[in-house]
């Protein structure tokens, strides 16, 4: 406190002085707060925590990560304020407290949806894992064309995208690329299912068994080697005297799940034919071949009904050259609309078929 | 005599007010560098420099307390030649950022474009080494469905490549990027089908 009494009771041969005095009063005055001890505001660990919200936030939230930089800017110069001026204690403390508080709800909203992206992804990967693989065997099989090998190569790239961005902590992104991969291996399913459909009509199947079972009639009655080919299951089988002898494995063309109809659609006929020539050496590329009589009557008939009505290119021939031969084994459609076996298989068959030997080649029995 | 001397002495006081009470913030330079800093946001500095952008939030900040604590004080013993000193720093610290932040951006852009270029350019390679293959006299059948299957396949590369330029013009470089690196890998993979192939059937 200031004395003023003495102040004004100073002597007459002081008073030269005073000017001086007066001043140097008013700066002590003024410059105690300066003077005074300060305690700054601990801040150091509101600060470092709330960076680290910030680097959080920053990648998939970087509207909440410039709001909370803002909030650090004003709580910053809160402290400095009360750093300069104690008797604005308490100032910086609240700034802090509003910042590490946002801070702390911006972090678990961004956790929260990381969590959910990481989730979704680690629920999606193995279901689209499966639905990848599937799309796989369903590409390799016959009546997959080109649209669809767009289709599946599109839900490879997205698959193995989404791969990357998880290893790169990036779920969010990856789950949005492995539904991609899904939405993709839809389209290859879709098709597959489309040309699968004809398995599940009654009247085929019916007309397939029916066909089936004159094969196996004519072979108990005569006692000779009849040849089932069943397209769906891709099994060619050899009855003598009506019984089962063996079961190969056997490959269609690339469309063979559809019945042949014309020249160049790769289908595989389906109906009641005869062995009509035995090939092998230079007679055929493929090892050995049996030849069959395709087109028969029917064939023929379903051809003339096509080209009439307009389902069959008005250019296109009925096809030939059907046979059953060897260079198989690819595990896959790969022919013309032949069937194919591997060499093995063939040499077996090939010895105990006969020309005039009947092969019933059905969807599936 | 006493009077002259008592009205000098007011006259040197006043004049020593008004001499250190005139200081100001700075403000131009502080209006500069917060300019600066918007335009380092603006340049994307949080997404493509974030240690420089942090740096440059660093040293506005602290600018902003050096003239919080300036402002406390009373006006005769303001001095704003520390904060003048840290808006210079902060400026620089914003204008690193924001080309760190452009350098970051085109780095990255040109690393899509380039990853981009080389899927591409490997599509083209698998196109042409399709077009030797289909030209070859020795076709077998079993060679016509891959074929098949084969340009199905660069149908869905093609699709994909216009996917990622998509991405590129939303400016999502990184994602780009990661999606044409992936392509390409297919394709390479492809590349050595077809090689393999033309090797088979001796083309």
């Amino acid at each position: 406190m200031l004395n003023w009494q003495y102040v004004v009771a100073l002597r007459p041969a002081a008073r030269h002085r005073r000017p001086l005095l007066c001043a140097l009063l008013v700066a002590s005055a003024l410059g105690l707060s300066g003077c005074a001890e300060k305690a700054p505001p601990d801040v150091d660990g509101a600060r470092r925590a709330v960076r680290a919200a910030i680097r959080l936030a920053r990648s998939s939230a970087p509207q909440q990560a410039r709001y909370l930089e803002r909030l650090v800017a004003d709580a910053e110069t809160a402290t400095a304020g009360e750093l300069a001026n104690p008797g604005q204690a308490g100032r910086a403390q609240s700034a802090w407290l509003r910042t590490v508080i946002a801070a702390r709800d911006v972090s678990r909203k961004v956790r929260l949806q990381r969590d959910a992206a990481r989730h979704r992804y680690e629920v999606l990967f193995p279901a689209v894992d499966a639905e990848l693989r599937r799309a796989n065997a369903e590409i390799r099989e016959a009546g997959m064309g080109r649209r669809e090998a767009a289709a599946m190569q599109r839900a490879i790239t997205a698959f193995n995208t989404a791969l990357r961005l998880a290893a790169a902590g990036q779920h969010g992104p990856a789950a949005d690329k492995i539904e991609k991969a899904r939405e993709m291996t839809a389209v290859v399913h879709a098709s597959w299912r489309s040309v699968h459909s004809r398995f599940q009509n009654p009247a085929l199947l019916s007309q397939w068994r029916s066909w089936a079972d004159v094969g196996l009639r004519e072979s108990r009655m005569t006692g000779r080697t009849v040849v089932i080919v069943d397209k769906l299951r891709r099994h060619l089988v050899v009855y003598q005297g009506g019984e089962r002898v063996v079961t190969f494995s056997a490959e269609l063309g690339a469309n063979g799940l559809q019945r042949k109809a014309h020249a160049g659609d790769s289908a595989t006929p389906e109906g009641t034919y005869r062995v009509v020539e035995r090939k092998q050496g230079r007679a055929t590329n493929y090892y050995k071949a049996l030849l069959i009589n395709y087109p028969n009557e029917e064939d023929r008939a379903r051809y003339a009904d096509g080209k009439r009505i307009g389902t069959i290119p008005r250019r296109a021939g009925i096809g030939g050259l059907i046979e059953i031969h060897g260079e198989g084994g690819e595990g896959r459609d790969w022919t013309d609309g032949c069937v194919a076996l591997t060499n093995q298989d063939m040499d077996w068959l090939f010895d105990r078929t006969p020309v005039g030997t009947l092969v019933v080649i059905v969807g599936t029995a | 005599m006493r009077k002259n001397q008592v009205f000098v002495g007011v006259v040197l006081l006043a004049a020593a007010v008004l001499a250190v009470g005139c200081a100001k913030p700075p403000q131009q330079e502080i209006d500069a560098a917060k300019a600066v800093l918007t335009g380092a946001e603006q340049a994307e500095a949080p997404k493509y420099a974030a240690d420089a952008w942090d740096k440059a939030q660093q040293a506005m900040n602290a600018t902003n307390a050096e003239l919080e604590a300036q402002a406390a004080k009373f006006a005769l013993f303001r001095s704003y030649t520390k904060a003048k000193q840290l808006t210079a720093e902060a400026q620089n610290a914003a204008n690193a950022a924001k080309d760190a932040a452009v350098a970051g951006k085109e780095k990255a852009k040109n690393e899509a474009r380039a990853a981009i270029d080389a899927a591409k350019s490997a599509i083209d390679g698998v196109k042409e080494s399709m077009a030797t293959l289909e030209k070859c006299r020795r076709k077998p059948k079993d060679l016509k469905k891959d074929m098949e299957m084969m340009k199905g396949n660069l149908d869905g590369y093609a699709a994909q490549v216009t996917e990622i330029e998509g991405a590129f013009g939303r400016e999502d470089f990184f994602g780009a990027k990661a999606q044409a690196d992936t392509l390409k890998g297919q394709v390479d993979a492809m590349a050595t089908e077809i090689a393999n192939a033309k090797t088979k059937i001796k083309c």
